[in-house]
């Protein structure tokens, strides 16, 4: 009896009837992403309410500034393009369960030595300049990531600490090298330009977004297809989620673990050199930039699933172009967005969050199931 | 008629993978009885016994323990009303004393410092009561498996336990620990203490138990008076329409050795040897079994033949090739399939979806690839299609294996073994906690397969499944083959448990026969 049921359940289930049948622990995971996001933006609406002085103008802006001008628009898509490539490299080294935070020291060097080639090699070079350049950037990152990923490969070093060690190597390096070597000595703190051609191009006139959206695009859906459509990428994943399986399976666990960092790596020394080149004319970072925390906070809203970066892309850099107009027109602190997007962080990895609520939808679901066997049963008899 | 001495009415439950377990069970218990609690694996009889205890909450219904309706949030409550529980898998500290281990939690103090005599002579009081023969000052990690048993029991009964439940008491027990047990839980029933044994052993059923109680898919069968029925009464109850048979086999037509075991040692997790000297082969063709009480060495000869460690001593070859060499990739390239006995660490990522469990460690296979890519409709017609033939209940192959139950888990991993590689399987316990239906057609399957020319090893706590399946049987204990049967036929399970308990033992001359090239 239970075996022709079952079947049938099976073959009813078409692609529609998949969609309205979303597994509870799907429409949990999307409850949960929406009670924190409300719970986020709930505490800055009060935040901004309490110190705004015109607090109806200052939210207007927030909730609704991509709207108002070309310009914040097109603010909104320069802060896309980083987010989603380190959204990307972050996806890749999760998804191997490698908590690699490296891609700060990756993405400064990168746009350190991107800058250094448009200015001093492919100066002059259009379209060809840039992408060397982009690719040599990827390169410094995959050498500044396989420091602390052979480390680990060769001797179990931590990835935690090590990579966050070698985030500040970068930044001192970096500066030495800028402040020592290649300081343009008419400015303060800056190289001489790049090069007219080495920069990346405008990609829609009248705006600042530039080429390095097609690559970020690029780099997202070849994420994508790396992790769920290759071989490689299920190797990633298998070791990501049972080391002991992976291995138990034939895979050579540290190696993959290891490849999959180098890819992220790669990815953010890349998303360095985009930066610089996209945005800037001499390079001039005397910080770490922020780009590869970002990027954790890319992969935990997308699940480590790259196939959801663009969704989650376009929500955080709307309110932080919000928050960014905000400061300006309003006075409210830019800083605002980052509480908004820890309480979110800290609901969203919080995993007994709505667990009572789970339990209870996972007994509706399964007394649901009862009662349609039970419905199915009388018919049949 | 005591009826109300324990009552579970109407308890609904349903697991955080949304797996119902219990479905409006209902079972009650009188004062003084032996009452079995039957049903196959993954009926629900631990779920429900785990609500008993306060592991587990209901999502519905209600517990009456002694006239009194009560909310059993954790097993402090619990033992707190009375009720005590031994599981399978014992909560006991190796390195303290049998009354150390007893007293654990309610130690008696004198001042501050805990009071050694008394926790002894309390632990005595209690043996001497109800008759177990343990001793109070011997530690843990010396004692067999029937002893710490005993002491789980005692552990219960010094809380002031009356109501005892036992979670498959005598799956880890030889016939004669058995026994044994059997004589000091009628002691028990006879001093009024009710007894709640969960088993799938109808033998045992019938020899001990008063009431039955049957357990079918999470839901009430019924309770009978053990006298009034047979066993094939209760297995038909258990399993609906279909018992268990023996599979039909021809006599087995062996080739060349494909496993070779020459003077294998291996040392266990904590470097202490656990495998001495052992020698066996498995050709192509047979099935060679091994029986013994678990952790008596057979997880650590698994261990060396699959590449999960390195012998101390001693060889082991695949097809000539030897393992100690070779990386798992290259004993899976040699055609090894490895049906692990712990599936949840060994067996499946549990996140990922049973498709890409079944692919796990075959896709690189051309058939799944096209180009760069991967061929994701040769993919869903193979998968579909094992889903089907190993009958894995499932909404479909997208969905993630750890919202299956233990059962359909263990048919998804057995499922891509038997399909991966011909040449050697080595199966651990590789029908556990799968239903009667399922388990029948694994094991023709491995018949099957053996009749192709595939080398099965099989290891099983089922002695019934091994004296069916195997064409020559090693018994092991204590890390050393005691017992070589060229053929099984006519070997009983009584006297296979004389040889796991380390009663009997036989010659080196004889057990040496094992080694067969």
């Amino acid at each position: 009896m239970s075996s022709s049921s079952k079947a049938h359940v099976a073959e009813r289930r078409g692609p529609l009837e998949g969609l309205r049948n979303m597994s509870v622990q799907t429409k949990h995971e999307i409850l949960r992403m929406a009670m924190a996001i409300a719970i986020g933006l709930g505490i800055a609406v009060v935040l901004i309410v309490l110190t705004a002085e015109n607090p109806g103008e200052a939210l207007s802006y927030f909730i609704a500034a991509p709207f108002m001008q070309t310009m914040y628009f097109s603010h909104m898509v320069e802060v896309i393009i980083p987010l989603m490539m380190t959204g990307a490299a972050v996806c890749i080294m999760f998804s191997a369960n490698q908590f690699n935070l490296g891609l700060e020291g990756a993405i400064y060097l990168g746009g350190f030595v991107a800058a250094l080639s448009g200015i001093y090699l492919v100066p002059d070079l259009p379209v060809l300049g840039p992408a060397l350049s982009i690719l040599l950037g990827g390169l410094v990152g995959f050498f500044i990531i396989a420091i602390p990923a052979l480390l680990q490969y060769r001797w179990k070093a931590n990835i935690v600490v090590s990579t966050l060690m070698m985030n500040y190597l970068c930044l001192y390096v970096g500066l030495w090298l800028l402040f020592d070597k290649f300081k343009d000595p008419a400015s303060s703190q800056h190289t001489y330009p790049i090069g007219a051609s080495a920069g990346l191009s405008i990609l829609v006139p009248g705006t600042k977004i530039h080429s390095g959206l097609i690559l970020a695009v690029v780099i997202v859906v070849a994420a994508y297809v790396l992790l769920y459509r290759t071989r490689f990428g299920l190797s990633i994943r298998m070791v990501g989620q049972n080391p002991s399986f992976a291995k138990y399976s034939g895979l050579g666990v540290s190696g993959i673990a290891l490849v999959s960092q180098l890819i992220g790596g790669t990815i953010g020394g890349m998303t360095g050199a985009v930066q610089m080149l996209g945005l800037y004319d001499r390079f001039q970072w005397t910080t770490l930039t922020g780009y590869g925390w970002d990027g954790v906070t890319m992969a935990i809203l997308a699940h480590n699933n790259p196939k959801y970066l663009p969704l989650a892309a376009i929500f955080l850099a709307y309110f932080r172009t919000g928050a960014w107009v905000m400061s300006f027109k309003a006075g409210v602190q830019i800083d605002l967005v980052k509480v908004f997007e820890g309480v979110m962080i800290l609901f969203i990895m919080a995993e007994k969050f709505l667990s009572g609520t789970y339990r209870k939808m996972v007994f509706a679901d399964a007394d649901r199931k009862r009662k349609e066997r039970a419905a199915e049963g009388s018919v049949g008899a | 008629m005591e009826d109300d001495f324990l009552r579970l009415e109407h308890i609904t439950k349903v697991y955080d993978n949304g797996i119902m377990a219990n479905d409006d069970v209902n079972f009650s218990a009188r004062k003084g009885e032996i009452h079995a609690i039957c049903g196959e694996n993954g009926a629900g009889k631990s779920t429900l016994m785990k609500q008993l205890y306060g592991v587990e909450q209901p999502n519905e219904g209600r517990i009456i323990v002694k006239g009194e309706e009560v909310r059993l949030s954790s097993p402090l409550v619990a033992i707190a009303h009375g009720i005590g529980m031994v599981f399978q898998h014992f909560m006991l500290v190796p390195s303290l004393t049998v009354a150390e281990n007893v007293t654990l939690g309610i130690e008696p103090t004198h001042g501050l410092r805990f009071d050694a005599e008394r926790a002894v002579a309390m632990t005595r009081e209690v043996c001497d009561k109800y008759g177990f023969d343990v001793d109070p000052t011997a530690k843990i990690q010396d004692l067999t498996v029937g002893t710490k048993q005993k002491v789980e029991i005692l552990k219960a009964l010094v809380r002031g336990a009356d109501i005892l439940i036992l979670d498959e008491p005598t799956a880890v027990l030889t016939p004669q620990e058995t026994d044994e047990l059997f004589v000091q839980l009628r002691a028990l029933r006879d001093t009024g203490h009710t007894i709640i044994f969960i088993s799938h052993k109808l033998g045992e059923v019938k020899s001990l138990c008063d009431r039955i109680t049957v357990i079918r898919h999470g839901h009430t069968v019924g309770t009978y008076d053990v006298r009034d029925v047979s066993e094939s009464d209760i297995s038909r109850l258990m399993v609906g329409a279909v018992v268990q048979e023996e599979v039909p086999k021809d006599p087995a037509r062996p080739g060349a050795p494909v496993l070779e075991v020459k003077g294998l040692s291996v040392a266990d997790q904590n470097g202490k040897l656990a495998v001495h000297d052992v020698s066996f082969s498995v050709r192509e063709g047979e099935v060679v079994g091994i029986a013994g009480v678990e952790g008596n060495g057979q997880a650590e000869i698994i261990n060396a033949i699959t590449g999960w460690a390195s012998p101390a001593a001693g060889t082991v070859s695949i097809d000539g090739h030897e393992v100690r060499a070779l990386s798992i990739r290259g004993l899976r390239d040699l055609g090894l399939a490895y049906v692990p006995e712990d599936r949840m660490t060994l067996g499946i990522a549990s996140n990922l979806s049973i498709r890409e469990n079944m692919i796990a460690g075959k896709q690189d296979r051309p058939r799944y690839n096209k180009g760069v890519l991967q061929d994701q409709q040769a993919i869903r017609e193979d998968t579909d299609q094992w889903i089907r033939e190993f009958d894995v209940l499932c909404d479909g192959g997208e969905q993630t294996v750890g919202m299956l139950s233990g059962g359909n888990i263990q048919k998804v991993v057995v499922a891509r073994e038997l399909t991966a590689a011909q040449r050697l399987i080595v199966c651990d316990q590789p029908t556990r906690g799968i239903d009667v239906g399922a388990a029948d057609s694994i094991r023709r399957r491995l018949v099957r397969m053996r009749d192709d020319g595939s080398a099965i090893l099989l290891v099983s706590a089922d002695l019934g499944e091994l004296l069916n399946l195997s064409d020559r049987l090693l018994v092991v204990f204590d890390g050393r083959v005691v017992a070589y049967f060229p053929s099984t036929e006519g070997v009983s399970e009584e006297e296979l448990g004389y040889y796991m308990l380390g009663v009997r033992q036989m010659e080196g001359q004889q057990t040496g026969g094992a080694y067969l090239v």
